[in-house]
């Protein structure tokens, strides 16, 4: 029971692990794959001292105490940010359409909202579910428009096999599954503490999800370097 | 509405959405895929009658050629020794007689070479005996009288199904063995076959310097290896496949044939 309690509680920072080792093991030197591993390196660094902050609470600084409560929201809403911006930088550059600038205007609107979230609204030590819902919004967008694009592109039959399908994919289910659940966060925890505890696992097995897809978008990458370095 | 329901209905219908998007990607792939399949069988299929065309346009045009040396040029030079023939060379001075005696050596020899080269755009002993007896009858032609030592060990249970791949496989025969005897410094060849169910495998193996595989697959899509090229188009049209191999003991091409396939 320590074991499942201990992978439960470290879930977010072992799940990211695993596209850590595949980047390790099969290293994949794209260009266009680097937002990703940037996002697995930095989410990894987050998460651990989130879970560390939490675990480990008496030895944080007295500084990041809220409320007489150590504090790793920051964190949170830090790894949510990163998860937008890196990720959106990677899907935009996939492949360059006209289309891509109101991706980029729409992501440039997520950060001004991020701005005056925290300015006006909202102190960053605190956990932000509209930081989250607003995560959720951008991502699902960048997404869905990933999948019309693939749709409509005439010039490839084999978006399926290409590494970005499951990243995206692995993004998509992420943001499907836990919308609902940072949108109702508060209400939630407060009307119904057991259900609310449910959605957390819930949220813990869709990240480990996207993980997953993600490690098998790197080892589709190292295996495209692969192909393209035994034609050259 | 009570948040957890929210929450549940919220979830699943976002799920739902996320399926729906990924099934419609998936399915639009699909059909992409088989379009594009369909599009490469149909570009093969124009491909193949092109090649066919070409093919066949040049066998005719063999076949023209041969005939008007055959019947035309072959009838006026028997008609020309005939008249010369009718000189009588005793009543010529010692000078003229041998003037006489080397022109008619001269046309016996235009005639024979003219009904070789008729011959040989034209086999009609393909036609009237088969493809064995004609690769038979190309490598005694080809070898006799040379250092060459060959021979032929052809499975005699084929039979011609098709009289058009008898002669595409005839012809890169003759263009192989031509080949050979140019460029390999051969000394001795086999050429042998073999008929599986439906499928002709034809061997020809030399003891020269010939070539491999990818010198085969390099020297086809140069302007220079026009031999090499009919014969790639030929094996296309023929749906078979040709493997150049070598080893310590000799060169050898292996030429796979489905023989009934053009058939049906």
């Amino acid at each position: 029971m320590d074991l499942l309690n201990f992978l439960k509680d470290w879930s977010e920072v072992w799940a990211l692990l695993i596209p850590l080792i595949i980047i390790v093991l099969f290293k994949p030197g794209s260009k266009q794959i680097r937002p990703v591993i940037l996002y697995v390196i930095l989410g990894l660094i987050l998460n651990f001292i989130a879970t560390f902050m939490l675990k480990y609470h008496y030895l944080v600084p007295s500084y990041l105490y809220v409320n007489n409560m150590s504090n790793n929201n920051l964190l949170y809403n830090l790894h949510s940010m990163a998860r937008v911006l890196l990720l959106s930088w990677y899907i935009i550059n996939i492949k360059k359409y006209k289309a891509s600038i109101i991706l980029k205007i729409f992501l440039i609107g997520y950060l001004i909202f991020v701005l005056l979230d925290f300015t006006l609204i909202e102190s960053p030590l605190f956990f932000s579910t509209r930081i989250y819902s607003a995560e959720s919004i951008v991502l699902l967008i960048m997404c869905i428009f990933y999948f019309f694009r693939s749709m409509e592109d005439e010039s490839r039959t084999d978006w399926l096999k290409h590494p970005s399908f499951p990243i995206c994919t692995g993004i998509i289910l992420y943001e499907a599954i836990t919308f609902f659940i940072f949108l109702f966060f508060y209400p939630l925890s407060e009307k119904n503490p057991e259900f609310f505890v449910a959605t957390m696992q819930i949220y813990s097995l869709a990240f480990i999800l996207f993980c997953i897809l993600l490690s098998l978008a790197f080892y589709r990458y190292s295996k495209q370097l692969n192909q393209t370095s035994e034609k050259l | 509405m009570d948040v957890t329901y929210l929450v549940i209905v919220g979830i699943g219908v976002m799920l739902l959405m996320v399926v729906s998007i990924l099934m419609a990607v998936i399915y639009n792939q699909r059909k992409k895929n088989q379009h594009r399949t369909a599009l490469e069988k149909l570009r093969e299929q124009q491909q193949n009658q092109l090649i066919e065309a070409a093919v066949r346009s040049e066998e005719q045009e063999r076949h023209r050629i041969a005939e008007t040396l055959h019947d035309e040029v072959g009838a006026i030079l028997s008609s020309a020794k005939l008249h010369l023939l009718g000189i009588k060379s005793d009543v010529l001075d010692e000078r003229d007689q041998k003037l006489h005696e080397k022109g008619r050596e001269l046309l016996n020899d235009v005639i024979q070479k003219v009904r070789g080269i008729s011959h040989n755009l034209h086999s009609n002993i393909l036609k009237e005996f088969g493809l064995n007896e004609a690769i038979r009858h190309f490598i005694k032609k080809v070898t006799e009288g040379t250092i060459i030592k060959s021979e032929t060990e052809l499975d005699d249970n084929y039979q011609t199904e098709n009289p058009d791949n008898d002669i595409s496989m005839y012809r890169m025969i003759q263009e192989l063995v031509n080949n050979t005897l140019k460029y390999a410094n051969a000394t001795e060849f086999l050429i042998s076959s073999v008929l599986t169910g439906n499928e002709l495998d034809l061997v020809i193996f030399h003891n020269g310097n010939g070539l491999t595989q990818e010198q085969f697959e390099e020297l086809r899509y140069q302007k220079e290896g026009l031999g090499l090229k009919n014969i790639q188009n030929r094996i296309i049209l023929l749906k078979g496949s040709i493997y150049f191999a070598g080893s310590d003991e000799g060169y050898r091409i292996n030429i796979h044939v489905p023989v009934k396939s053009n058939q049906s």
